[in-house]
């Protein structure tokens, strides 16, 4: 079996690119906090994007979209907070977007798909703190 | 940026203005409704997105608050939509509304952007014509209905982006029409249809005339029921007020047809008996209107009367008094209107055939008087006209001798309501629902009848409500004879329809 940590970081060497040449404007990448990671954080014509990248070599285990889970989000939305809090609160409006990575094992090709606004907050926010 | 949008509620069979606030911020995206809403509400969220994005419009990523004001009364249904995102699309400043005038907002959203119609159309208009507030925007299929209210000008909406268009100054529309008139019930036939029982019929014609409760006893196959479904055929027409009244129930419980229209018939409701007591009279915790509001200002025939659950017959006493049902519930009370007539009918006994002709009665006196003993004494006392209809004879079966023409019982029902309405001058009402100070006024007796009635209450040891009932019916005749004056034939006519909780509860009662 082949190393996932090394193409999670592969797709995501592959990502900041693709989005830099997308015009993103990239604050922070592996942002951790203790509540969760996201991985890339950018500025996209003045709006703050969190951006969860997702790499996949084949589609045997479902579109990458889809592993997104709701755990997941929640875990995203609550560190997007904590790095909203430590930049006190920047007047911007916010979004998540989802970044698929499919990179073909044999030819090495790329393909991006990216999802802007792929999901929101349920409910209030106060729910995703603490 | 904030963005308020008036729009309007059901409370019963009422409309209630609700002012929908949504402002928009900058934060982490999010969409939250609050204001009492409720399941319908909160999923509205879903269709207002989906709704907006197939519109071709901007739905804003950024952090939306919703409110429905006041905060107090429950939000119910998905009438929402529409005002709500119409408020996101005016905070996102999407809509610049170039109109002047204040305007109200209802309809609910499917997910391609079109407009679904809603309940309780017209109380909402009526409330915003009360409210001066000149515009209303409804779904296209309601807007005839809501049109039917003049003083407001109605606007018929099929989509989201015509809404937008027009709120923009881009497109103009025309105000809706009102609709014509519809029909509610699907019971026809005639009068004419119904061989024999003249003296049934007679009954029925006094009883249409002056609004009474009629109860019927026969054995099976009398022809109580025909009898009871033709009774709309010789029914006055509704007056302006009493149409509204009946639209407006019609409407809060989405039972008008297709389009809307004003009602133009008097309702005929006719519930199986295994009915339950919140269906009858309305309820569950958002109040809708029961059987009983849905007959009001026409029938409420119940068929088989003793089999209806006790619970439910006596729900009826309070309403049959007072012609409105109150219900009352932690968010407060509504008032329904039920002033209805009711009709019932049942077999003199559980097998049907006690005092038949030709065919023995199989009941022990025991399941006999179980049977009448479920008719309480204050439901009885409540009906002012008992009739028998008896079986068929085999000549008047066989002979086809036409009775008379529901058309020419109406019209003699009419000139004897003309009568009755030239006398209340004070409204239009009925001799049914004469109180007792009315009775005073309007029942004045010469002195021969006043020893006749002596005579008969002697006679028949009538009480002082029974004595009331006859007095009614006897001012009915006397209206269906077009005499100032009751009659003492008419006293004589009257104590026929009064006789036969004698034969069939007597035991019970004295």
């Amino acid at each position: 079996m082949r190393n996932k940590r090394a193409l999670g970081s592969l797709g995501e060497r592959k990502a900041l690119e693709y989005l830099k040449s997308l015009g993103y404007d990239i604050l922070a990448v592996n942002f951790y906090s203790q509540r969760g990671e996201i991985d890339i954080i950018a500025e996209d014509k003045g709006v703050l994007s969190f951006i969860e990248v997702k790499t996949r070599t084949s589609k045997k285990f479902g579109a990458p979209e889809e592993s997104v889970t709701f755990r997941k989000r929640e875990r995203i939305v609550r560190t997007a907070l904590y790095y909203l809090n430590a930049r006190g609160w920047p007047r911007l409006s916010c979004r998540f977007d989802v970044l698929t990575v499919n990179i073909d094992p044999k030819t090495g090709d790329t393909k991006f798909n990216l999802t802007k606004d792929a999901f929101q907050l349920e409910g209030d926010t106060y729910r995703y703190v603490g | 940026m904030l963005a308020k949008v008036l729009s309007a509620t059901l409370l019963g069979i009422e409309g209630a203005p609700v002012d929908v606030e949504v402002d928009i911020t900058n934060g982490l995206p999010s969409f939250t409704i609050v204001g009492l809403p409720d399941q319908a509400v909160q999923e509205s969220r879903e269709r207002i997105r989906s709704a907006i994005k197939n519109s071709e419009l901007n739905f804003p990523v950024k952090r939306i608050t919703v409110n429905l004001a006041p905060a107090d009364i429950k939000k119910e249904g998905p009438a929402f939509d529409l005002p709500i995102a119409l408020g996101i699309l005016m905070a996102s400043e999407v809509i610049n509304p170039k109109l002047e005038e204040p305007f109200l907002v209802v309809g609910e959203l499917s997910l391609d952007g079109s407009i679904r119609p809603v309940n309780g159309i017209i109380s909402m208009a009526i409330m915003s014509k009360e409210l001066d507030i000149p515009v209303m925007f409804v779904p296209y299929e309601n807007s005839s209905e809501a049109a039917l209210i003049p003083g407001i000008k109605v606007y018929g909406i099929k989509n989201l982006v015509e809404i937008v268009q027009f709120l923009n100054g881009n497109i103009t529309l025309s105000p809706s029409i009102p609709a014509r008139s519809i029909r509610i019930n699907e019971v026809s036939g005639d009068f004419s249809d119904i061989k024999g029982q003249e003296s049934a019929k007679r009954a029925l014609e006094i009883a249409a005339c002056g609004f009474h409760n009629v109860i019927m006893v026969g054995p099976p196959g009398s022809g109580k029921t025909m009898l009871a479904q033709r009774l709309p055929t010789i029914l006055p027409p509704l007056t302006e007020e009493e149409a509204l009244e009946v639209t407006k129930i019609y409407s809060s419980a989405g039972l008008l047809p297709k389009g809307g229209g004003i009602v133009e018939e008097r309702p005929f409701r006719a519930p199986h008996h295994s009915i339950s007591l919140a269906g009858m009279v309305g309820g569950t915790s958002n109040p809708r209107p029961g059987e009983i509001s849905l007959a009001h200002n026409g029938i409420l025939f119940l068929d088989e009367f003793p089999e209806f659950r006790r619970d439910v017959l006596e729900a009826l006493r309070q309403p049959m008094e007072d012609g409105t049902l109150v219900i009352s519930r932690a968010h407060g009370s509504i008032r329904f209107p039920a002033r209805f007539m009711l009709v019932a009918s049942m077999n003199p006994c559980p097998c049907g055939y006690l005092g038949d002709t030709r065919k023995a009665c199989t009941c022990s006196p025991y399941q006999i008087e179980r049977y009448f003993s479920k008719i309480s004494g204050p439901i009885l006392d409540r009906i002012d006209i008992q009739i028998e209809v008896p079986r068929l004879e085999t000549d008047t079966l066989i002979k086809s001798n036409p009775g008379e023409r529901s058309e020419s019982i109406r019209e003699r029902i009419k000139k004897a309501r003309e009568f009755q309405a030239y006398r209340f001058k004070e409204g239009f009402r009925f001799n049914g629902l004469m109180g007792p100070n009315e009775l005073k006024k309007y029942c004045k007796l010469t002195p021969s009848v006043q020893s006749l009635l002596r005579e008969i209450v002697d006679k028949f040891h009538l009480s002082a409500r029974s004595y009331d009932k006859l007095l009614k019916l006897a001012r009915t005749i006397a209206d269906l004879g077009e005499s100032e004056l009751i009659r003492e034939e008419d006293i004589l006519e009257a104590i026929q329809y009064r006789v036969l909780d004698r034969k069939y509860w007597e035991k019970r009662f004295s």
